[in-house]
């Protein structure tokens, strides 16, 4: 059953092509410990419907580097190059009038959870200078204490983690704290990298409006939000690949396979698409687990990026716990042994966020996913989508063109990777005050 | 939107026999809650890998099984909007987060603590769910489009709601927390603009006053009673603002 929502709709009824059943209970999302492996990625973060190995990621594999020249400001609807040329003259982009009331509307829900009152929708439509009153009013939400509270929300949402108005079991860390210390960075205007690579400080306690500083429990090295007993404990599965699986999906905004090879290779059932070394991973007839395995689907195209990866989080139990001495992960095979870094990875090989990038620890893993030019292109799709209403980058394909958010991620990450900033723009921006 | 809200309107004029909960009810798909993240003990005899590797990848993201969104059916729904750019520019329909429609309601002073058969705080409660809110245990964050369980709850919600309000004028306590002093209606049993702006969050047009006050009187012209226009016109109004029917 499908709701269709055409292009003649008013302000009142969006435009959007359908309104998706989706089931609140359902398991959807980032809930599969093992990431699936395909042939070939039609969600690549640049969108556009086509798939783009260059699009990919970064490292060998490619993050963009033929990323679409910049065009306009951040509060430009115009593209740069890439731009559609027929996007100008389609009637759903050239009917939209600037409506500072409706977008008034929108983004007081969007950053507070409420209405605007009667006298700020008056306020801003009765001004002499409308896009001025209605900046302000943007700045002012951004700066409302309810704007705090809506930022750990929005965090567990996105995380997919939380425990609101529980309290934490005993034995198990707080499930809450990585939200409320991604919150913590966006309100304070910190670097947004500070989720991957702040050191100390990063399970703060919200409560009476105010954050206090607080570091995790733990012998654990930390790597900003990556390393959260909490975060740890909830994506706990076999192998840690949930735990990878989670950082791609809510950060680099693609699933697996995360790498490209320019040059694929056709291999049993399908092609071998991954930069790595087909024989940089665990496999053959005395693996526990034969990630070479291509008579199905080829495994290695997802798990050459995730075996690099995964060994690093195996040291954390279900609880979060974390022991530098043993891994505390299982492998699902006969008997559910314990995982050993050769389950992963032969011997010789080194850990990595992607092909060429390589890491010694989980300082240097949260440094290198810090360091992708995706991860800030990513968080800039996630709150454009969040802003204009749109699903989910990875589990509805809500992926934004690059000459839309290209202007966006340039004006982020000079401007010292502030979410605030950017969702300022995106705020103010043509695309979102027009209706 | 005159035309969507008139719609809306005669929607609702069919609803008032029935209790508010049975406005337009449909029911969503069946969904399990089955844990996901249980991957030891037997294998899936169906697993895509074969031999002694037998970790079955099942429920994949975007294979449109479960709740995740089917490709074929974004692109479609796309296609009717524009190319991938213009998709992107345009706003879609949102669905109003689960706390932010308590906080609409009790703003417009909907006692979000009745117990009170079909009444706005009881649906309110009791439609969680349908409404999308997040299951964490679950990895399941709020739902972020609205489901069609979702747009009837709310608007059985906000037909409730509406008596409520209406109740509130009529015995002259509705007091808006957003929107002091307002009043929706006026000495003459008119809608103002400035009530109705409340109502929305957004500004009320000519069209919208037209709207509401057209609803009254084609309601009291069917025999209802002026009292019973009134909801009609605010549920309208609500439900037209709110929602994306």
């Amino acid at each position: 059953m499908r709701t269709k929502l055409t292009a003649a709709c008013s302000s009142e009824a969006r435009v959007r092509s359908g309104t998706r059943i989706a089931c609140g209970l359902a398991a959807t999302g980032l809930m599969v410990a093992l990431a699936g492996c395909g042939n070939g990625d039609p969600n690549s973060l640049g969108g556009g419907g086509s798939w783009d190995p260059s699009t990919a990621g970064a490292g060998n594999g490619g993050s963009d580097p033929g990323s679409p020249g910049a065009g306009g400001t951040p509060n430009s609807s115009q593209g740069g190059n890439g731009s559609d040329p027929n996007a100008s003259s389609n009637p759903n982009i050239d009917q939209r009038q600037i409506n500072y009331g409706e977008a008034l509307r929108t983004a007081s829900l969007k950053l507070v959870g409420d209405l605007p009152t009667l006298a700020d929708v008056n306020g801003v439509v009765g001004a002499s200078d409308p896009k001025s009153a209605y900046e302000a009013k943007i700045d002012a939400l951004l700066a409302d204490p309810r704007f705090v509270v809506h930022q750990i929300q929005w965090w567990r949402d996105t995380l997919k983690t939380g425990a609101p108005g529980m309290s934490t079991k005993t034995g198990m860390p707080d499930f809450d704290a990585a939200a409320t210390f991604a919150a913590e960075v966006v309100v304070n205007d910190r670097p947004y990298t500070d989720l991957f690579t702040a050191s100390t400080n990063t399970c703060p306690k919200f409560s009476n409006g105010a954050f206090a500083d607080q570091s995790c429990p733990g012998s654990q090295p930390t790597a900003g939000l990556l390393t959260d007993p909490g975060l740890m404990s909830q994506y706990y599965a076999n192998m840690a690949f949930r735990r990878i699986r989670f950082i791609q999906e809510t950060f680099a905004c693609s699933k697996f396979p995360a790498e490209y090879s320019p040059t694929p290779k056709v291999m049993g059932a399908g092609a071998y698409t991954s930069p790595w070394d087909f024989n940089s991973i665990a496999g053959g007839t005395t693996a526990k687990i034969n990630f070479q395995d291509t008579s199905a689907v080829v495994c290695a195209n997802c798990h050459t990026t995730l075996n690099h990866q995964a060994p690093l989080f195996g040291h954390f139990d279900a609880s979060g716990a974390y022991d530098a001495t043993k891994f505390q992960v299982q492998v699902p095979s006969a008997g559910n042994p314990t995982a050993t870094l050769a389950d992963w990875l032969p011997s010789g090989q080194q850990f990595a966020w992607r092909n060429g990038v390589t890491v010694a620890d989980l300082p240097s893993y949260g440094k290198a996913v810090a360091a992708d030019p995706v991860v800030a292109q990513c968080i800039v799709t996630r709150e454009w989508n969040y802003a204009m209403s749109r699903g989910d980058v990875v589990n509805d394909l809500a992926t934004v063109p690059s000459v839309v958010t290209d202007p966006l991620v340039k004006d982020f990450t000079t401007n010292g990777l502030k979410v605030k900033r950017l969702m300022r723009n995106i705020f103010t921006s043509d695309d979102f005050v027009k209706f | 939107m005159k035309r969507m809200a008139l719609t809306l309107t005669r929607a609702l004029l069919a609803a008032v026999p029935c209790s508010a909960a049975g406005a337009a009810m449909v029911f969503a798909v069946g969904c399990t809650n089955a844990p996901n993240d249980v991957l030891l003990g037997d294998m899936d005899p169906n697993s895509l890998a074969s031999g002694d590797n037998t970790q079955h990848h099942f429920q994949d993201p975007n294979t449109g099984d479960n709740g995740i969104s089917d490709p074929n059916s974004v692109k479609a729904d796309d296609q009717q909007v524009g190319s991938p750019e213009v998709v992107a520019r345009v706003h879609s329909c949102s669905k109003v987060a689960y706390a932010a429609l308590g906080n609409i309601l009790s703003n417009h002073g909907v006692n979000l603590s009745s117990t009170a058969q079909n009444s706005a705080g009881l649906l309110y409660k009791g439609g969680a769910s349908a409404l999308g809110v997040a299951n964490y245990s679950g990895r399941v964050g709020e739902m972020i489009l609205p489901s069609t369980a979702a747009l009837s709850k709310e608007f059985d919600i906000l037909v409730a709601a509406a008596q409520e309000i209406q109740g509130q004028i009529k015995a002259g306590t509705y007091a808006p927390k957003a929107c002091p002093g307002t009043q929706i209606v006026d000495t003459s049993g008119n809608f103002t603009k400035d009530g109705l702006t409340c109502l929305m969050g957004k500004p009320a047009t000519a069209d919208h006053l037209t709207i509401a006050n057209d609803a009254v009187a084609e309601a009291t012209g069917k025999g209802l009673t002026e009292d019973q226009g009134q909801q009609i016109a605010i549920a309208a109004v609500l439900e037209a603002s709110q929602t994306c029917e």
